[in-house]
């Protein structure tokens, strides 16, 4: 058994309400028949090609800010492709190195773990990448609520929000 | 139409003002008069009169087509129209008639109009036949000096046209006497054709070869003929000669502004096409940002601390697991040890390989306490035991060290937080290189910007005011090269028709001197006193015509420039006197200095200002006639065209140009301070002033059927 590709093989979720804020920065997939060019895309002020970079973005984005949302059971989620496919590849293993940073885990305590306890361990790593991911869709969605239009003036906006993020107070993140 | 109800306005003797707001009804008026004279209403959307039978119940006031009850509706005008000399008075009604029923109107094609005439003291009588009827039309605004009497404020331009050189000829004939001199040239060209002709015909009657005679006589009947043709042809030469030159002469003049026009443009185009691609380049910089964000991991910038605390978890997991294996393999080697070889002086629970290798470093053995100093026993004794160690083929399953093994799954997490720390430590750099590639791009955007707005304001200015186009100034230097060849050849044209009149001439005096041969005794002296006579008037007349003409013009001059001066009194930046002068066979205005040069620059309140004081100069130069004093003025908004300085100027001369004058005006609406320096003016003739303004508000006035002007007489 192989604990990475097992994590990487899971698909985390998002709460479906942060969906249409997802949508507003990211380029649909399919759409235009795979004819978007990065023109379009500017033009339309998207700043992620694909919804796993808005979810890595928004995973460092509440993990340095520390702020995870958990997601309760039954609430409304939405799923999408798998870890293994994000890219880059070296982006989304740090963001695993993260994980087990800040779950201060001890590695080779997993390896003495049985099956289900691996299991639930592999099932708990999921949860707390959601959460991160929550927290940070959570900070976006309130930088955005506050500067309202002025969110989108700035090809820099998302690049000072995760600069500035150290900064962030749970609610204040100054631009 | 706005008007609603009965509304009634008295034109006094002088100047009449009908002030107004745009879009109030002050052309309605204009329009209202023309109407009764000429069955038409000026059509914006046409921008020239139409008949009543295209407009239809435009014409009608649409309050009233809504308040009035089911039936029939109609509207009128009527005009009266004194001539107080003659103590003659004519009234002029139209009227327009159509039925309602519920919202639908039914209107008949043709409006009608009855005219009343009161002559001296006799009672007034309606007159029916169309022949008198547009006697009295004619009487009231005659067709010749219609255009130059009633017009459109946006019209006067068209009135003399300076493009068209025949304009003011054409204008000068119509409103002139010089009409009369012509006939009478005409007369006396008809007379010494007839002298002539005699003269010839005598000859030929005392010719001793009556057949010759007959012959030479047709032949210069035809010569006369062949250079009348030719002297015309010259004329239309000479003219064309002129009117190349006069282009020439202008196109020179626009030479050193083409040049820079052409230099702005060239220079505007490559700031544009630079500007253009540096805005593509900057596009495609923000473009790459969000890519940057993650292909150069940007987004983890200031995060190297997760790959230090992984490191930390990393060395710990192989620690244990190595102490955990060492522990396993050292256990088994001890009991191997202890089987196969034994040793005295270590415990059979021998420490781990990594505890001998740390006696070893230490110099020290931690069994018994005591120093194990390099090259002493106890040293060698250790070495020994990890020697043992090292070389035992005892080997451990994974499986007895943890129930699985991630070793190479956490060590390539490791290493790749190793290459991605690497990474993250030039962000700062990358981003720094980046934002100051895009910030100097910026700044020469800006540059360009600034530099390329600058140029085009002073390319887009010098276009306005040498009324050129880049077009135009780009195909100046051809044109003057194509005006050029034009004038040679133009002039090789006429040196040969002078060549062919010289000839022509001369084989019509052979032509004489052959018939004079062939007559025999002597001719009667009257016909040939007639024939002297005959071109003794005709040379006469073509010389009275033309003095007549030059004095007319002077007067015009004289006449124009008085008007001109009075008009332009409020204005500092009129300059210059108009100088009719001749182009060819025709006449235009000019503004010239005090040494007869041209006056280039004129604005366009300018050149209307010369026009109008042509105009002006025209009718009031028309001393044998009345006109100024039989026929009103009747213009709308002819300020409209000119600069606010102008339009005092212009009411001055007007008021005392026309013995009656009617003009609207947004002006003396819309600045009060205006209207009351023209109510005060003592060099003015205000005959009255009325001010209209609708009955509703603006918001209000998007529905018309409550509309209705109201006309307040100011003066």
């Amino acid at each position: 058994m192989r604990l990475i590709e097992k994590i990487k093989g899971t698909s985390p979720v998002y709460r479906s309400y942060n969906e249409d804020l997802i949508k507003l920065f990211t380029i649909k997939q399919g759409g235009k028949q795979g004819r978007s060019s990065e023109t379009t895309k500017w033009e339309e002020a998207k700043y992620f090609s694909f919804v796993y970079e808005m979810y890595m973005y928004a995973i460092l984005l509440g993990f340095k800010n520390n702020y995870q949302i958990d997601i309760n059971d039954g609430e409304s989620t939405k799923k999408f492709i798998e870890i293994k496919h994000w890219k880059p590849e070296e982006m989304a293993d740090y963001i695993i190195c993260a994980i087990f940073e800040r779950l201060k885990i001890d590695l080779f305590k997993i390896e003495n773990y049985d099956e289900k306890q691996l299991n639930e361990f592999v099932q708990n790593f999921k949860n707390e990448i959601e959460s991160y991911a929550n927290g940070g869709f959570e900070i976006i969605k309130d930088k955005r609520d506050e500067m309202g239009d002025l969110f989108k003036d700035s090809e820099y906006r998302f690049l000072e929000l995760i600069e500035m993020s150290i900064k962030f107070n749970l609610n204040i993140i100054d631009l | 139409m706005c008007y609603y109800g009965i509304n009634e306005i008295t034109f006094e003797k002088g100047l009449n003002i009908i002030a107004g707001d745009n879009g109030y009804g002050k052309s309605k008026i204009f329009d209202a008069i023309y109407w009764v004279v000429y069955d038409k209403c000026h059509d914006v959307n046409y921008k020239e009169p139409r008949s009543t039978e295209l407009i239809k119940e435009t014409i009608i006031s649409d309050r009233h087509k809504h308040e009035a009850e089911d039936g029939v509706i109609s509207c009128s005008v009527s005009l009266i129209f004194l001539d107080e000399k003659k103590n003659n008075r004519y009234t002029l009604k139209r009227i327009f008639k159509g039925t309602k029923n519920g919202k639908e109107f039914t209107f008949g094609n043709k409006s009608k109009l009855s005219v009343k005439e009161k002559v001296r003291n006799l009672d007034s009588q309606f007159i029916n036949s169309k022949d008198d009827i547009d006697r009295i039309l004619n009487k009231i605004m005659p067709l010749n000096i219609r255009d130059y009497m009633w017009f459109q404020g946006e019209a006067i331009d068209r009135i003399i046209d300076f493009k068209n050189s025949d304009s003011l000829l054409k204008a000068i004939n119509l409103l002139s006497d010089i009409s009369t001199f012509d006939e009478i040239n005409n007369i006396a060209e008809t007379f010494k054709k007839k002298t002539l002709g005699k003269l010839n015909q005598k000859k030929q009657e005392q010719s001793d070869d009556q057949e010759a005679s007959e012959r030479i006589k047709n032949s210069i009947e035809s010569m006369v003929e062949k250079i009348t043709k030719s002297e015309l042809d010259l004329a239309d030469k000479e003219n064309d000669l002129f009117e190349h030159n006069e282009e020439l002469a202008i196109t020179i003049e626009k030479i050193q502004a083409a040049e820079e026009i052409k230099h702005l443009n060239i220079e505007t185009n490559k700031l544009y096409k630079s500007i253009e691609s540096d805005s593509k380049y900057l596009e495609t910089l923000k473009m790459s940002l969000h890519q940057k964000m993650f292909s150069e991991l940007w987004i983890l910038k200031g995060m190297e601390e997760i790959s230090e605390e992984f490191k930390r978890l990393y060395k710990k997991y192989q620690n244990d697991r190595s102490n955990k294996r060492a522990e396993i393999l050292s256990e088994k080697k001890a009991s191997e040890i202890v089987k196969n070889i034994g040793f005295a002086k270590l415990p059979a629970n021998m420490p781990r390989a990594n505890y001998l290798e740390q006696m070893l470093e230490d110099e020290q053995c931690y069994v018994c306490g005591q120093k194990a100093l390099k090259e002493s026993e106890a040293y060698a004794l250790i070495e020994a035991h990890l020697d043992k160690i090292n070389v035992s083929e005892v080997s451990i399953d994974d499986s007895e060290v943890a129930n699985f093994n991630f070793y190479d799954e956490f060590d390539k997490l490791f290493t790749n937080s190793i290459s991605v720390k690497n990474k993250i430590g030039k962000i700062d750099d990358n981003i720094e290189n980046y934002e100051n590639i895009v910030s100097n791009l910026k700044n020469e955007l800006d540059q360009n910007q600034n530099e390329y707005n600058r140029k085009s304001e002073i390319l887009n200015s010098l276009l306005r005011q040498e009324s050129l186009s880049v077009m135009k100034a780009e195909e100046i230097t051809e044109k003057i090269k194509t005006l050029n060849t034009l004038i040679r050849s133009t002039e090789k044209k006429i040196e040969k028709i002078k060549y062919e009149i010289d000839f022509q001439n001369d084989e019509l005096n052979e032509l004489n001197r052959s018939l004079d041969k062939l007559v025999t005794g002597d001719i009667d002296d009257v016909f040939l006193k007639g024939a002297e006579i005959g071109q003794k008037l005709h040379d006469l007349s073509k010389s009275t015509r033309e003095r007549v003409f030059a004095e007319l013009i002077e007067k015009l001059e004289i006449q124009a420039n008085r008007h001109y001066k009075e008009m332009t009194e409020g204005n500092k930046a009129a300059r210059g006197i108009i100088k009719i002068k001749k182009s060819g066979r025709n006449y235009s205005p000019d503004i010239v200095n005090n040494s007869g040069e041209s006056l280039p620059g004129m604005n366009t309140s300018n050149m209307i200002l010369i026009k109008l004081a042509t105009i002006m100069a025209i009718i009031s130069a028309r001393e044998s006639t009345r006109d100024n004093e039989l026929y009103t003025l009747i213009s709308d908004a002819p300020l409209s065209a000119l600069g606010e300085n102008y339009s005092l100027g212009f009411c001055t001369t007007v008021s005392n140009v026309y013995k009656q004058s009617i003009i609207t005006s947004k002006e003396f609406y819309v600045d009060k301070d205006l209207q009351n320096t023209l109510l005060n003016s003592e060099h003015i003739n205000l005959g009255s002033l009325y001010e209209i303004t609708p009955n509703l508000v603006e918001e209000e006035r998007e529905s018309r059927n409550k509309l209705q002007t109201k006309i307040d007489r100011i003066k």
